[in-house]
């Protein structure tokens, strides 16, 4: 086996995982070793980690105080209706509390010759174990998932486009009390490959009602589009509050053909819906499909550590299949971007980093307009990185913004590339990577991240601004069609409306980059605006830009309040943000002056944001069950 | 590895006097004895009702779990087996399983606050500062919240949440790292 450094991060749940390690037992597992040198992934731990922790300094309330009498009223009530026989006092040599019997050690040590036999049962188990990993083959095929019956059932099992499901389903007891309920589904899209998705409720739509059965279960039919490959399906309450789904996660319809055999297309939809591809589906794709690499390239493997580990992997039928599918795929001159991307996935799964970026240099270059061929690319690029040194990573990084102009990648969540090519770019570069983000259609982003390297571009600027200026023509009427689960419709406007005085502070930046002051105010006044009008206290982005407005026209003193209004904030970015401002504004505003102003800022925004909350409070109530 | 809440250890007020006198006062608890109800209450109120609200997260429903466990005190005590060192644990339990029950029995009482939630939809390089940690925890499902606070906040193990939700240890796992996953995209105002 060769030695690991995977360029791969690894996942969130890996890094979720080892958040709740001690560092020396991170040391021990791969992951951990790539976290140790990845210092995106080790912030990554450490923001997990501050979530706990976060949550256990959460200040609560006590008890209120009139409860009390609530509940000594209960009790004297329930004394009443049941009165109970009186306990009998205890004798004055009654003696001290103590465990009960039941809790007492009652197990004597075991004898020398229960020992021994223990020990030898012992070695035996540990010999039959060593045995079975040798000798049974692993994977997902002969593990059975399903213990107990589905809540929600489809019929037919495998629908072909167009046809009408009857859906079944057995009502938590959340749900129980509503007299109907809303099937909502979001359907999987063969376009949207790569993308990174999990379960947000606002994503779905309502598809069909359920009706009460006479055996209690709701029933409801839904009518498949004519391009139906899967779905993925919660149920909601008719006001959108209160969601039920499978245990973790969505239940999931895959389609077949119209003789209810499995389809390719459908099976290797799921992952736009599923986030990856569950068990159940590489089972069948393994079943029914086993020259495509699909069902082999994401089925859980045999991971570990040390000489045992490397010795079990060494039968693991995973390398095997890899050889084979890489033998036979490797002679094809042309390849689907789907076999070609399974491939990376499946080369990093069993731990070739070297296999994964050939694979990836094959995406790239067959595939170039694949989502996916940008996300493995700058995966190639970090363990480059890791490996060897920058120098040999540097070359590589243009290909990035690259890709992004010719794939127009829609997930950018992660940062991932973003934080290679703000690492090893020039100016140029980042100006293209930044405008890239900003040209992906269709999705508001409320963040252009900008940073003020990045405006000393005249062109980049002229381009910011056009996009910006367009992005400020945004209709913010509530969407129609979406489904908005558990949240009330008009505050996607509110989030539209905070984007567009996002972009108005931005463009307020440019002016200033440009010299016209005076602009630059008026549009801090249009971000205020809109700030103000959906509540957003503080305005952070409005008021920073303010107080670098009055920066440039000398006035430090109020640019130091404004500043300090928009850099309020405990987290780690804002500390150091404000910091940095501190130094910016001596000697005219010394340290301790600056400090007080950070104070009242704090508090002035806390008092905001308690009185918006208390202007604002409303009282729902949901069905009792 | 994740400290301890600090107001576990913090804020929860030791009875007065000598245990002898606690071991009366749960005496007088389990003959129903109102008034020593109400002063267990004044003692152990606070430490029941933080981990109440830590999991229903409105005030309404943990008042309502907060009375129920009290309520069911008298008879429960009488199968309080342990120290009266471990009377602090045993009622965290207690409450955290009457909680889990309130939940599952959908009987809630919500107070939402529209405020909370919709400072969610700031933009997103105030998002750190804006978001409080309750209005990111109201926005997660109710499964996903409920792993993550136990094992953060009440320290419980995979196994013992797979016991107390009747759940798979996996799915345990696979709700925590949801639960994680979406409070970071909430809390770093994601798209």
């Amino acid at each position: 086996m060769r030695e690991l450094l995977s360029g791969f991060h690894p996942r969130f749940e890996a890094l979720s995982a080892l958040a709740d390690q001690t560092d020396m037992v991170l040391a021990r597992t791969r992951s951990g070793r790539h976290v140790a040198r990845c210092a995106e992934c080790a912030a990554m731990v450490r923001e997990i980690r501050a979530l706990g922790d976060a949550a256990r300094s959460e200040a609560l309330p006590g008890a209120p105080t009139a409860l009390r009498s609530r509940i000594e009223g209960a009790v004297r009530e329930q004394a009443r209706a049941a009165p109970q026989p009186s306990r009998a006092t205890p004798a004055p040599d009654a003696p001290e509390w103590a465990p009960a019997p039941a809790l007492r050690p009652t197990r004597h040590p075991p004898t020398v010759r229960t020992r021994v036999a223990l020990r030898v049962a012992l070695y035996l188990a540990a010999a039959a174990a060593i045995l079975a990993a040798l000798t049974l083959p692993r994977g997902e095929r002969g593990v059975l998932r399903a213990s107990a019956p589905q809540r929600m059932t489809f019929a037919p099992g495998r629908p072909a486009p167009g046809a009408t499901v009857h859906v079944r389903y057995t009502p938590s007891p959340a749900m129980a009390g509503f007299g109907h309920l809303v099937l909502a589904v979001r359907y999987a899209d063969s376009t949207a490959r790569g993308d990174n998705l999990f379960f947000w409720a606002v994503e779905y739509d309502s598809a069909a009602g359920l009706r009460r059965a006479a055996d209690g279960a709701m029933v409801g039919d839904l009518v498949l589009p004519a391009n139906f490959l899967a779905l993925a399906a919660i149920v909601s309450s008719p006001d959108g509050m209160t969601v039920d789904r499978d245990a973790d996660g969505p239940w999931l319809l895959v389609g077949g053909d119209h003789r209810g055999a499995p389809s390719l297309r459908s099976l290797l939809a799921v992952p736009t819906i599923a986030g990856r591809i569950p068990p159940a589906v590489s089972d069948t794709l393994q079943r029914y499909f086993p020259s495509h690499p699909a069902g082999y390239s994401q089925a859980k493997r045999f991971r570990g550590e040390g000489i045992f580990a490397s010795l079990v992997k060494y039968f693991d039928s995973a390398e095997r299949h890899y050889a084979r599918f890489d033998e036979a795929l490797g002679k094809q001159r042309v390849l689907d971007a789907e076999r070609l991307s399974d491939m990376v996935i499946f080369a990093w799964q069993i731990e070739e980093p070297d296999e994964a970026a050939k694979w990836t240099w094959r995406l790239v270059r067959e595939h170039p307009e694949d989502p996916r061929a940008l996300q493995y690319y700058a995966s190639m690029v970090h363990d480059r990185e890791m490996r060897f040194n920058a120098d040999s990573a540097r070359p590589l990084v243009p290909m990035l913004a690259t890709l992004l102009e010719t794939n127009g990648y829609r997930d950018l969540s992660n940062g991932w590339a973003r934080t290679l090519v703000k690492r090893y770019g020039d100016a140029e570069l980042a100006s293209r990577w930044t405008l890239g983000t900003l040209h992906m259609s269709g999705k508001a982003l409320p963040n252009v991240d900008v940073d003020d390297a990045d405006l000393a571009s005249p062109e980049f600027r002229s381009r910011l601004g056009a996009a910006l200026r367009a992005r400020t023509l945004t209709s913010c009427a509530a969407r129609s069609v979406r489904y908005l689960l558990r949240y009330p419709r008009e505050w996607m406007s509110t989030f539209c409306e905070r984007s567009r005085g996002e972009a108005y502070a931005t463009l307020g930046r440019i002016a200033l980059a440009e010299g016209r002051v005076a602009a630059a105010s008026a549009y801090a006044d249009s971000a205020q605006t809109l700030f103000d009008s959906t509540s957003f206290c503080g305005a952070k982005p409005a008021r920073r830009l303010r107080g670098e407005i009055m920066l440039a026209r000398g006035d430090t003193v109020s640019a130091a309040r404004e500043l300090a209004l928009a850099l309020s904030g405990g987290d780690y970015q804002s500390g150091q943000a404000r910091d940095s401002a501190g130094l910016r504004l001596r000697p005219s505003v010394d340290a301790g002056r600056w400090k007080a102003f950070t104070e009242d800022a704090a508090r002035a925004i806390a008092g905001c944001y308690a009185v918006a909350a208390k202007a604002r409070r409303v009282t729902r109530t949901a069905p009792a069950s | 590895m994740p400290s301890l809440p600090h107001w576990r250890a913090a804020t929860v007020h030791r009875p007065p006097g000598t245990p002898l006198e606690l071991r009366s006062l749960l005496l007088r608890v389990q003959d129903a004895d109102t008034a020593a109800l109400g002063e267990l209450y004044v003692q152990y109120g606070d430490l029941v009702y933080r981990t109440a609200l830590q999991l229903t997260r409105y005030s309404a429903d943990a008042e309502d779990v907060t009375q129920e466990v009290f309520v069911r005190l008298p008879g429960a005590l009488q199968g309080f087996a342990g120290t009266l060192d471990s009377l602090e644990g045993w009622l965290r339990r207690i409450a955290v399983r009457q909680a889990l029950t309130h939940l599952r029995g959908g009987r809630r009482r919500r107070e939402v606050s529209v405020d909370g939630v919709a400072s969610l939809l700031a933009p997103a390089d105030d998002s750190l500062g804006r978001l409080t940690l309750h209005a990111a925890l109201l926005r997660l499902s109710e499964e996903h919240r409920t792993v993550f606070l136990l094992k953060e906040v009440e320290g419980y193990g995979h196994g013992e949440i797979a016991e107390l939700l009747g759940i798979s240890t996996a799915n345990s796992e696979v709700r925590l790292h949801r639960a994680r996953r979406q409070l970071r995209e909430l809390l770093r105002g994601s798209r």
